[in-house]
């Protein structure tokens, strides 16, 4: 790398000034790329022997998760802990909200005691941006409800950077149910900012419409349409947030859009197949596609790694440099 | 005390009227509407001393009537009371309110409606009559007892939630005319329309619930063909879109009995206002759809399909709205400034006659709760109930000063340009300057 892009790259950094990550509509295409850029160079510690660096040391993270997650709350206290940051992880179960506290109280009392940043899991769409008005600390959404997952969209889009270099035209499916996945809506976001033409394929029931607007093609035949894309980005059927099935059975829904071998046979020779994690397998995607050649989706959990250290860095920088400068909070007023 | 209003522009569409002139009421009602002749004028003074108003440049409206409010009294004290819903709704223009019976426990029983009656008594403010409930408890599993109910003073009857039991809203439907009272229906499907807001683009991007257009038409539908079936008087407490005045009309041209209102919030802001923040002052029932629903619901309105105004009061405790949006409760604080955005929308915006638009807001209602003639008019002999309103006061809403408990309003600090500057309660003067003073 020449002095001279590196010189481009911190001063990218440096004009970062966005305290919260809260979704990738608001993001402009210039910071998707800032933080792709930012993870690039922190994917090189995880390669180091001692895997540390000292960019986060004395603040506190804090993972506030209301919803299970395996993955994406130990990818963020590992991203923290390797920015040298101390890191307190609460889930629901363990907190006050069973006792009837509100959420912006429970965050509240938390930040009294010197939290510097929030890492949110919630059920319910909105509830990170909630948290990002009442407090004074830096807000980053791991997931909330069915709206957004901002940094799975991110290492999504991170991993087939890296695979296409840019994703200008490139043609990506995101099969299943998008109704309910905030990966789709991440997904839809940054890909369009970045150029790629995105389609979502599934049911009927689980396909709204209403994307069209956004100019994301829309389709129900999976095998009609099966060999038209260079990415599969296959999400996971989410049962327990549906409420009601909205489709007849998992074997249904297997034998319609399952990607099985006979699938994969049929799509273009150098597709690259997604997967966000967990798995059903044998219901969206047979073991020998998810393992197989075409498969990154390993690739795709070691690269959350290097996007969530730089989504802390980003963010952090901004706030130290906010507070050094005197600047007033971001906490937003009520609009009038 | 009794009140000479003089030389204001008289608007009273029931003796389809609008004229400069004086209004007289001694005894609580109105004694002479036009020209106040000196011996009307001698005999009000024998018992009473005079008020007189100089009306110039107000518009004397007959005071609003509200026929969807809920004041949450008994039982969630919290976010409104009668006494305080009655004085909110005074300083708002309305002078009679009928309040639903979700109450708790329900108004579903004599004592339940002879209770609102007393407390309104005692409140100090507007009229409250009860609608009660159609079915015991509000359950939906039998009628309650319409004929002593209607005798202890139901206006109207609603269960104030969507029916599930098609028979049992055809038996309500039938059973209620039998003592000429509308049932006041919740229009939304109780399986479809569970989101917790509109259904749409913006729903999906935000990944919110959504509650479809189609779930309010069907139940408009439903209502149609039940008042056919039934002969019975069926009215939509409140529509919000275009489809459910598509339903109406049909609904009119077959001289079916129908009815139904409209809230101002769902003529002046769309669900595009939930999407940067979920912020819940926005979660409303019925909630805010898209511009084409508001346009056609203008249309409706201007055409005659929608027959009056509610302010759909929906009073919640201010805490209980600081929640995640899927959690909050719905509704918002609105009978203070609904006849004000309501003027705002028709009159100064939309350009409606404000003679149409006053008939909204008091005559019809005030036929529907079966009240013609004693509220919702100054002609002579009805109660003395004025809403004296400076249609051009521009102001700005602050639900901070608000007299209703509750203080979550979806239109806080949006300009509004018509005002109410005086409230006349069966004879009982209420200055807006300095708040809801006598």
């Amino acid at each position: 790398m020449s002095n001279g892009k590196r010189a481009t790259e911190t001063e990218k950094v440096s004009t970062w000034n966005r305290e919260h990550l809260l979704s990738l509509e608001s993001l402009t295409q210039g910071e998707i790329l800032t933080i792709l850029d930012t993870a690039r160079r922190f994917r090189e510690v995880s390669t180091r022997s001692v895997k540390k660096v000292p960019a986060l040391r004395g603040r506190v993270v804090v993972n506030l998760f209301f919803e299970t997650s395996t993955r994406t709350r130990s990818s963020f206290s590992l991203a923290a802990q390797r920015l040298s940051a101390d890191i307190l992880d609460i889930t629901a179960e363990a907190s006050s909200t069973t006792k009837g506290e509100t959420l912006v109280d429970t965050a509240k009392t938390l930040e009294a005691m010197g939290v510097d940043i929030f890492i949110v899991r919630h059920k319910n769409s909105g509830a990170p941006q909630m948290l990002a008005e009442a407090l004074d600390t830096c807000v980053v959404n791991a997931g909330d409800g069915t709206h957004e997952h901002p940094t799975q969209g991110l290492l999504d889009i991170y991993t087939l950077r890296e695979r296409f270099g840019d994703l200008k035209g490139k043609r990506i499916a995101l099969v299943g149910d998008i109704v309910h996945s905030r990966v789709a809506r991440s997904n839809i976001w940054g890909l369009t900012k970045l150029g790629a033409k995105v389609a979502v394929i599934g049911p009927t029931t689980l396909v709204p419409s209403s994307l069209k607007a956004l100019g994301v093609e829309v389709y129900h035949n999976l095998d009609e349409v099966i060999a038209d894309f260079d990415v599969f980005n296959i999400l996971r059927i989410q049962l327990e947030r549906q409420g009601e099935p909205q489709f007849p059975s998992l074997r249904e829904y297997a034998l319609l859009y399952g990607i099985n071998e006979e699938r994969l046979a049929r799509m273009r020779k150098d597709v690259v197949i997604m997967h966000p994690g967990p798995m059903n397998r044998g219901v969206e995607i047979t073991p020998a596609v998810a393992d197989g050649p075409h498969s990154v989706i390993l690739e795709q959990v070691s690269n959350g790694l290097a996007v969530r250290m730089a989504v802390l860095f980003l963010l952090n920088n901004a706030r130290l440099r906010r507070q050094r400068e005197g600047g007033k909070s971001t906490r937003h007023k009520v609009p009038v | 005390m009794a009140v000479l209003i003089k030389k204001g522009r008289i608007v009273d569409p029931a003796q389809k009227l609008d004229a400069e002139g004086d209004v007289l009421i001694a005894g609580g009602k109105v004694i002479a509407c036009g020209k106040v002749g000196k011996e009307a004028l001698k005999d009000a003074l024998r018992d009473e001393e005079l008020r007189e108003i100089d009306a110039h440049g107000l518009i004397v409206s007959p005071g609003w009537v509200d026929m969807h409010a809920h004041l949450r009294e008994p039982g969630d004290e919290q976010a409104e009371t009668i006494r305080s819903g009655a004085r909110a709704a005074a300083r708002g223009g309305f002078t009679t309110v009928a309040c639903l019976p979700d109450t708790n426990p329900p108004i579903d029983s004599e004592s339940g409606a002879e209770y609102v009656r007393l407390q309104s008594e005692r409140a100090d403010g507007a009229d409250v009559f009860p609608i009660c409930a159609l079915t015991k408890g509000c359950k939906g599993e039998s009628l309650a007892e319409l004929g002593q109910l209607s005798k202890a003073g139901a206006v109207a009857f609603s269960d104030t939630r969507p029916m599930e039991r098609t028979d049992l809203l055809l038996k309500g439907l039938k059973y209620a005319s039998m003592f000429d009272r509308i049932v006041s229906d919740i229009p939304r499907d109780p399986f479809l329309g569970r989101g917790v807001m509109n259904s749409g683009a913006v729903a999906t991007l935000a990944g919110l619930s959504g509650s479809p257009a189609v779930a309010e038409e069907l139940a408009v539908v439903r209502g149609c063909l039940l008042a056919r079936e039934s002969g019975g008087a069926w009215h939509a407490a409140h529509i919000s879109t275009a489809g459910a005045v598509r339903q109406m009309a049909h609904g009119k041209q077959e001289k079916l009995r129908v009815s139904c209102a409209v809230s101002p919030v769902n003529l002046l802001l769309t669900d595009e206002e939930i999407r940067e923040r979920y912020d819940t002052r926005y979660k409303l029932r019925p909630p805010l759809r898209s511009q084409s629903d508001i346009e056609a619901l203008l249309k409706g309105i201007e055409s005659g399909i929608v027959d009056c105004i509610v302010s759909a009061h929906a009073p919640v405790s201010d805490e209980r709205k600081d929640m995640e949006f899927d959690l909050a409760p719905f509704g918002g604080s609105t009978i203070e400034i609904a006849l004000a955005a309501t003027l705002e929308v028709l009159v100064h915006q939309r350009g409606m006659s404000i003679s149409r638009v006053i008939e909204l807001g008091s005559a019809r209602p005030a036929e529907l709760l079966r009240m013609k003639g004693r509220k919702g008019t100054l002609a002579p002999g009805a109660d003395g109930d004025v809403a004296l309103i400076d249609p051009k006061k521009k102001w700005k809403v602050d639900s901070s000063a608000f007299i209703s408990k509750s203080h979550v309003c979806p239109i806080d600090g949006a300009t509004l340009r018509g005002q109410v500057a005086y409230t006349i309660v069966r004879g009982n003067v209420f200055e807006m300057e300095t708040a809801v003073t006598r």
